[in-house]
């Protein structure tokens, strides 16, 4: 039987203004302007755990355990819901 | 010869290797194990690549990546040949490592984030626990609770982490596991719960197994609380089974929910073995197949004896139904209940799949199932 193949994106540290450039949130981060979408955490380099599209806009998701597992619940219903329509 | 032509050719070579030195012959064969055994060359390639970044810095995507890659596909690669479901590998692909390169963003697909070489057992952990609940668990948790899906994403992770990055575990511990235990009634409890089941060697090959089903099946008017229940009753009915007295009759061994139907057979009986007899353990498994159970598992010492008697049950089914699936042949060490004291055994599980049993889209008004009788 083949093996399913799913892709994980990952950006490394070292590239992170350059993908923050890209979608031009470099200077938010830098003065602070971006917050975590589940605690509104002041989001850092340093505590910054993930990058969330949705809609046209970036989420962005600190790296405490609760935001983190309120993550992947998060993603598993809207991938459930799209899947129900 | 052995009538593959790889081996053959691999075998001349070794052959040819061995008439030059010790050496070389060393090296083939050491080659010949890592073509074989992909992510245990991953594996090593990654540790090469550690030791090279610390002179290259570019060499520490190639590390994380294969590392990561490695620790999740040699679990899968072990689970999937001890159940039925089909489980994803994973491929990490970097973003933004090419200042010229597109992006392509995709709506609700997550960007994580990796650090250098001195956070590199958070990497591991973070990659491990987000890509068993976004891909390798997805369908087994379609219908379960938050707590529920949590408390399974948890307990697999630790298990992956534990089998292929013992290094990694402290960091998971303290990261996620302690806090969202501490966090959450509904998560420790669970969590205890597949400690139990874990301990009797099924948690993947019987519980994530039935999840799995479960998460195959279409509810036309979803009874979301309904289902939560069950998976609960699921759940504690597997750790009673865990937690029985060896030999014990008193602790039932099939569930019967609306969505969910499995049956645990303990076929380890010494007398009944030693008569030669399969007949009576044969009459309750075709019994649990005109009751339409989905999922027949049979359990026993995985003692010679034993193992052979089990294997004459399911060919004497077998006979008899040709339709079911003998999915999946494991043995592992797990612990069993002797007069209140959990101790080691070697144990044998067959997965019987009986096919025609399951329903795949349920209606408001269905409730055949949750009727049927069950008769032993």
């Amino acid at each position: 039987m083949d093996k399913i193949e799913k892709s994980l994106k990952a950006v490394h540290e070292n590239d992170l203004d350059n993908l923050l450039e890209k979608i031009g949130k470099k200077a938010d981060l830098e003065v602070g302007n971006l917050k975590c979408k589940f605690c509104d955490t002041k989001i850092t380099k340093e505590n910054l755990y993930s990058i969330l599209p949705e809609s046209g806009t970036f989420n962005f998701i600190c790296e405490n355990s609760e935001c983190v597992n309120a993550l992947l619940v998060y993603l598993d219903e809207r991938k459930n819901k799209q899947i129900e329509q | 010869m052995t009538g593959n032509p790889l081996l053959d050719k691999l075998t001349d070579l070794i052959f040819v290797s061995y008439g030059l030195n010790g050496t070389l012959t060393i090296i083939v064969i050491v080659l010949i194990y890592l073509l074989f055994h992909p992510d245990t060359f991953k594996k090593w390639a990654s540790m090469i690549a550690w030791v090279g970044s610390r002179i290259w810095k570019s060499w520490e995507y190639f590390a994380i990546k294969t590392e990561i890659e490695s620790d999740i596909n040699a679990f899968v690669n072990r689970l999937e040949a001890r159940t039925k479901i089909r489980f994803p590998r994973i491929k990490i692909s970097w973003a933004g490592k090419n200042k010229d390169e597109e992006i392509v963003w995709e709506d609700s697909e997550a960007i994580i984030v990796m650090r250098d070489r001195k956070y590199r057992k958070k990497n591991v952990v973070h990659a491990v626990y987000f890509f068993t609940s976004e891909a390798m668990l997805r369908k087994s948790k379609m219908h379960l609770s938050k707590s529920q899906k949590t408390s399974v994403d948890l307990y697999a992770t630790l298990k992956i982490l534990k089998a292929e990055s013992a290094a990694s575990v402290q960091q998971f511990m303290t990261d996620y596991f302690t806090p969202s235990i501490n966090a959450n009634g509904d998560i420790r409890k669970y969590t205890s719960q597949y400690t139990s089941i874990d301990r009797g060697g099924i948690f993947f090959s019987v519980l994530i197994q039935e999840l799995s089903s479960l998460g195959n099946k279409v509810f036309l008017e979803k009874p979301t609380q309904e289902v939560m229940n069950e998976v609960s009753n699921l759940i504690t009915f597997l750790e009673n089974f865990c937690n029985r007295l060896t030999g014990s009759n008193l602790v039932n061994d099939t569930f019967i929910g609306r969505y969910t139907r499995c049956s645990i057979k303990v076929v380890s009986s010494a007398s009944v073995r030693e008569s030669g007899n399969v007949f009576p353990h044969k009459k309750r498994i075709i019994n649990a197949i005109n009751n339409r159970l989905e999922n027949i598992y049979l359990i026993g010492r995985s003692d010679e004896g034993n193992k052979a008697y089990m294997e004459e049950v399911v060919d004497s089914v077998l006979d008899e139904v040709p339709h079911i699936e003998r999915v999946s042949q494991t043995v592992f060490t797990n612990q069993i209940n002797i007069k209140g004291l959990f101790r080691p055994a070697l144990t044998c599980l067959i997965q019987l799949h009986n096919p025609t049993a399951v329903k795949y889209i349920f209606t408001p008004e269905d409730t055949a199932i949750s009727e049927t009788v069950i008769e032993e």
